[in-house]
């Protein structure tokens, strides 16, 4: 299965630097050009971090 | 420690027989095994002494022969097939070899008299006795022993004659019901020159017989050559005997046999689905070929040690590494593979030449990651208890297990395992034997895999493929990651088989970089609306727009953009901000669409002819600042946006816009979609990324340009890259009412009279096109380019014909999801015969990347499945308001640096000459006329529907590849809701593809193990099914009713059809309506305008239309 379609798997929440948001499993190394601003947690938990957080659809170079 | 039992076991799977005789160990055939099998048994003589003393298996004897001798187990199914006439010359066995040197065939002829004599199944007959078949051995004394003298041939005569002859042993049909089931033929090409012939029927002989032939043959030869008698030992059993014994056997020992097997495949998939480069035909086509390559002698080594390190064998671990090929290429975690083994466990008939094979089927469970070392552990037992059940007949397995045959597929598996003992024929008493290729390789399964060892040990693997399903460039690649994978097992057993390498480093860099390097220079600083302002500077009195007999030249389009562009920004519009268009096809459509953009605003499309609950969904999702809609427009019942009425005509005209307030990084449109959780989602989409495509389209040839017919969806992506390809080149896009452009013979008129040179349509739409356009002789000649995208292509006969007739047009296959709006082309050529069935969607346009990743995010090589991630200018922003819908969907590219991939769910794969092929999908989005339907936003919907309890909904084929949606529905009362009722409800909340064609009443839904719907299991709908547009049964009356009824029944694949029934609630739509105007046309010799099944689409309806029309 897609690591991103399991509902029981294990992710980050990362941003780059235009602040977009993505979900990344956490046994991956995380690709170079992205910070973890959230760390290891269920995958409904990082969608919530990712909801509250990311209010802003707008790239930066777009706002 | 290797135990003894395993190795026994092993040997008997290898084809080897071990037994004692007077104390001492035996084996046959001679030379089959290699240098560590004799060690073993060197080593651990007196364990294995005391193993096969212990073994408690009955020992076959032969009693009194009765009157009748039935089959053996391992024949009966095959007798049965043959009966049925299912196998045709499909188990014909051809053995030919050349001989160099003085033959002496008086001796030949009497030792193969002497194997005739010794074998009683070469001269035994299968026929029927009270519908049961029976073995009849016939006397011996005949050694069907036949000489064809060519040596007054030419050497070329004498290759034809063979050629020729090599063909009738391929198609020759064996007559089971006579002793003429193994022959012997010798060529004589001159005097020290001969090719003989061995001929049987699978019936009588199997793989390891050969090596008992020749090894007789070499013996017997050389005995009589030298004048003394045979020195052959006595036969103690014949084959009748074995088949005697078979019978006699305990009952209940083979139910428990049977047992195993019914419990060991229960829940099995039906099939491996392997990716094979042509879709398979319905019935399986065994030509075949072989590819054979070596193993390094390093990694081979390593394989051995991995064995004795593991308690295994190199077979055991040749076994695991297919297994994990198999699932690495299929991406199926459950995998079978089928294994020969010889019934020959006995001394007794060890000797014996005859059918003793039975397969046997190994399945493995490679889900979860299991390392390489766990895997061999979990498939160590299950190969042992499989040769314990073995002799459970395989047919009776089948019958048990699949009553239904399918005979496009093998049964319980499909990819076989040989492991080869080399028994090479190459000396008869002195003289060179030489194997000569038959005619016609077969291949008996989708694909075998075989492993062979020389005496020296050098391990090689063979892969048997049929031709109708694998190219052999497929194969060799697959060979080639198969040795890179064992190389990996022995560099890292204990790494999880799903990260063990297949492609070496040169092969990723090609498919990561090679593959993708699309990098083309662009202007980033140019917004959409500017490419179409360039143009009005170049060409303003170019005609730009055409509808219904007005038209607008870039200057006028320009202009009256321009006031409205004014009135947008007086209103609020800029940047990123959402503006509905709620227009039908018109010229108005064209300028609105022109100053929204101009404002600085997106595009939100809401059709016109979607239900006003959708409108207002959409409208409410969006968070529009207002809505355009027409002047006339009395339908306004969307009030969540404040709404501005548009007329261009009634509208005064400006010299000059507005200032751009917008950034290429702004949005241009937002188009909604079906989304899995239940509602539409709006795709934002940059003008950045629209640009890119348009310029790489300019470029194509013919394809870049041209008098451009409107026909997408107002709601498509497809609608913007019409517009933009065109008004940005100068040329000019001509519009059709929503009538027209499901009429395609009204649609042919437009194209002929507007000289139309360019369209965009769906597989679905263009199938439809062709058809009608073929079947009336009226292939529009002023086409030149056709491009094709929305769901997969199909080279169908009616559009091979087309293009045939069409030499100057090219066809373009084009891929992208809205989230990518393209991402890939494909150029057809000139050559429509040679199309493959599923062309391919080609490779990644201008500064777009693709990657076929597996589970774990990495590259898969070519001719792997996997999804699709697609990356560079192409993304869309995300989904409008859903930021964790985008946080899952857009992803880091591993790959980059900061940038993002989509996430397609699109199974595809890289053929060899790094085109895309797209294969499915990886969940349960499916695609309807084009249109990309979510099955589970419809069951949102219908949920709401009062008298619903539970439900479901699915998507079958009918007839020639059309997908219908049929609902199943759990109700909540005792009185269940009609499918009109349901059928209206959801017609009222969703576009027209979105509805069900039929609705099932079910007691429950079917759920997997863990208790979630299985939309896979989903039946097809049965007679109970409603069909919506079924009204209160009324037979069809007069005859020609009747004959209607017969063709929407058979067109629409239903099984009644009454004469107040409606076509289009049926399921059937305007690409349907084409087949019915044409079986009309057929049944009738009557020809309708397709407007006419439209305008009266019940079967009395069209009757009465058809019967007044009728000339008196």
């Amino acid at each position: 299965m897609n690591p991103f379609a399991d509902p029981e798997g294990r992710f980050l929440v990362l941003v780059n630097d235009q602040d977009q948001y993505s979900l990344w499993p956490s046994r991956r190394e995380v690709p170079a050009g992205w910070q973890t601003v959230r760390a290891e947690d269920s995958r409904q938990a990082c969608l919530d971090y990712v909801e509250n957080h990311w209010t802003d659809l707008r790239p930066l170079g777009a706002r | 420690m290797l135990a003894i039992q395993n190795f026994l076991e092993e040997l008997r799977l290898a084809g080897v027989q071990l037994w004692l005789q007077d104390g001492r160990l035996r084996y046959r055939p001679a030379g089959a095994l290699d240098r560590e099998r004799l060690a073993v048994l060197r080593e651990r003589r007196v364990e294995v002494i005391a193993a096969i003393r212990a073994e408690s298996v009955p020992v076959p004897v032969a009693v009194a022969r009765p009157d009748t001798i039935p089959l053996s187990e391992h024949q009966q199914g095959m007798w049965f097939l043959d009966r049925m006439d299912l196998l045709g010359p499909a188990y014909n066995h051809t053995a030919l070899y050349r001989i160099t040197g003085e033959l002496d065939v008086p001796a030949l002829r009497s030792a193969i008299t002497e194997i005739m004599r010794r074998h009683e199944i070469l001269r035994t007959a299968f026929p029927a006795r009270d519908g049961v078949g029976v073995q009849v051995v016939e006397p011996a004394g005949d050694p069907r022993f036949t000489v064809h003298d060519l040596s007054d041939l030419s050497s070329a005569e004498q290759d034809q004659w063979l050629d020729e002859r090599k063909q009738l042993y391929r198609e020759h049909k064996f007559d089971i019901s006579v002793a003429r089931n193994f022959g012997t033929e010798l060529v004589r090409l001159g005097p020290a020159a001969h090719v003989l012939v061995f001929r049987a029927y699978h019936l009588v002989i199997d793989g390891s017989s050969f090596a008992i032939l020749f090894h007789e043959l070499r013996t017997l030869y050389a005995a009589y050559r030298s004048g003394a008698p045979s020195p052959l030992p006595a036969l103690t059993m014949q084959y009748a005997d074995y088949a005697l014994w078979q019978q006699g056997r305990d009952r209940a020992e083979g139910k428990r046999h049977l047992d195993y097997w019914k419990d060991r495949l229960a829940g099995a998939p039906h099939s491996l689905d392997l990716p094979t480069d042509r879709p398979r035909p319905a019935v399986a086509e065994l030509a075949g070929d072989v590819i054979q390559v070596p193993v390094p002698a390093e990694v081979t080594d390593g394989l051995r040690r991995l064995a004795r390190q593991q308690d295994a064998t190199l077979f055991m671990v040749l076994l695991a590494a297919f297994h994990t090929l198999l699932y690495r290429w299929s991406g199926q975690t459950d995998v079978s593979i089928g294994m020969i083994v010889d019934g020959r466990a006995h001394p007794e008939v060890a000797a014996n030449i005859g059918h003793f094979v039975n397969p046997v089927v190994l399945r493995a469970d490679l889900a979860g990651r299991p390392t390489f070392v766990e895997l061999l552990g979990q498939l160590r037992p299950r190969l042992f208890e499989a040769l314990e059940h073995r002799h459970v007949p395989f047919d009776r397995l089948v019958a048990e297990l699949r009553p239904q045959r399918d005979l496009a597929v093998h049964p319980l598996f499909q990819v076989l395992f040989t492991h080869l003992v080399i028994n090479e024929f190459d000396l008869l008493d002195g003289l060179a034997v030489t194997s000569i290729e038959a005619a016609g390789h077969k291949a008996m399964f989708d694909l075998t895999l075989s492993s062979a060892e020389t005496e020296a040990g050098e391990l090689s693997v063979g892969m048997d493929y049929q031709t109708a399903l694998f190219d052999r460039a497929t194969l060799e690649n697959l060979a080639g990651y198969l040795v890179t994978l064992l190389a990996g097992v022995v560099a890292a057993p204990d790494m999880p088989i799903d990260d063990l390498p297949l492609m070496s480093a040169a092969q990723r860099h090609e498919v990561v970089e090679v593959w993708n390097d699309t990098a083309h220079p662009f202007d980033h600083g140019t917004c959409l609306h500017q490419l179409i302002e360039r143009q009005v500077a170049a060409t303003p009195d170019a005609i730009a727009v055409v509808f219904d007999g007005r038209a607008l030249t870039y200057h006028e389009l320009d202009e009256r953009a321009n006031a409205l562009a004014w009135r947008l920004r007086e209103l609020g519009v800029g940047p990123d901000e959402r503006v509905g268009i709620g227009l039908h096809r018109s010229l108005d459509l064209l300028v609105a669409n022109l100053a929204v953009l101009k404002a600085g605003g997106a595009c939100v499309p809401i059709d016109p002819t979607y239900p006003i609950a959708r409108q207002q969904l959409i409208a409410e999702d969006a968070a529009l600042r207002l809505l355009i809609r027409p002047t006339a427009g009395e339908d306004a019942a969307t009030e969540s946006a404040p709404v501005l009425a548009f007329d261009a005509f009634g509208t005064p005209t400006s010299a000059a816009g507005p200032a751009n307030p917008a950034d290429p990084a702004n949005i241009a449109w937002v188009l909604y979609t079906s989304g899995s959780t239940g509602r539409p989602k709006g795709v934002a989409m940059s003008h950045r990324a629209l640009h890119n495509q348009a310029q790489w389209q300019r470029r194509q040839c013919p394809g870049g340009r041209g008098r451009t017919l409107q026909w997408a969806a107002l709601s498509f992506d497809i609608f913007y890259q019409e517009m933009m390809t065109t008004l940005s080149v100068g040329d000019t896009l001509v519009l059709v009412s929503e009538d027209v452009r499901h009429d395609f013979e009204r649609l042919l008129d437009v194209i002929e009279e507007q000289r139309i040179e360019r369209v965009f349509m769906p597989f679905v739409a263009l199938r439809g096109l062709a058809e009608l356009a073929v079947r009336l002789d009226r292939v529009p000649r002023s086409l030149h380019a056709v491009v094709t995208a929305g769901e997969q292509l199909q080279a169908t006969p009616a559009i091979r014909a087309f293009f045939e007739q069409l030499p100057n047009c090219t066809l373009y296959n084009q891929y992208g999801p809205i989230e990518v709006h393209l991402a890939t082309s494909h150029q057809l050529d000139h050559n429509p015969a040679g199309w493959p069935a599923l062309p391919p969607i080609g490779r990644p346009f201008d500064n777009i990347r693709t990657y076929v990743l597996d589970a774990e995010l990495r590259p898969v090589p070519p001719g792997v499945a996997g999804e699709l991630f697609v990356g560079g200018i192409a993304l869309a922003r995300g989904y409008l308001g859903r930021p964790e819908l985008t946080a899952e969907r857009f992803l880091p590219d591993p790959f980059g640096t900061g940038a993002r991939l989509y996430r397609t769910g699109d199974r595809v794969r890289w053929n060899v000459a790094g085109r895309l092929e797209f294969i499915g999908r990886f969940d349960d989005q499916v695609k309807i006329r084009g249109f990309r339907v979510e099955v589970a936003e419809i069951e949102a919907v219908l949920t709401g529907c009062p008298g619903v309890g539970e439900c479901a909904v699915g998507a079958h084929r009918y007839g020639a590849g059309d997908q219908r949606l049929i609902a199943y529905i759990v109700p909540d009362s005792d009185v269940p809701t009609t499918a009109t009722e349901l059928r209206a409800f959801l017609a009222a909340r969703l576009p027209d593809y979105m509805v069900p064609a039929a609705y099932q009443t079910v007691t429950e839904l079917p759920r997997t193990p863990s208790g979630k719907l299985s939309r896979r299991l989903l039946p097809r709908p049965d007679d109970e099914a409603e069909w919506a547009g079924a009204a209160e049964y009324e037979a069809p009356g007069t005859p020609l009713e009747k004959q209607l009824a017969a063709i929407w029944a058979e067109v629409l694949d239903v099984r009644r059809v009454g004469r107040r029934d409606n076509f289009f609630e049926l399921g059937g739509h305007s690409l349907l309506a084409v087949a019915v105007v044409t079986r009309l046309a057929e049944v009738t010799g009557r020809t309708i305008a397709l407007r006419t099944l439209f305008e009266a689409p019940t079967v009395a309806g069209l009757a009465g239309r058809l019967s007044n029309a009728e000339p008196r």
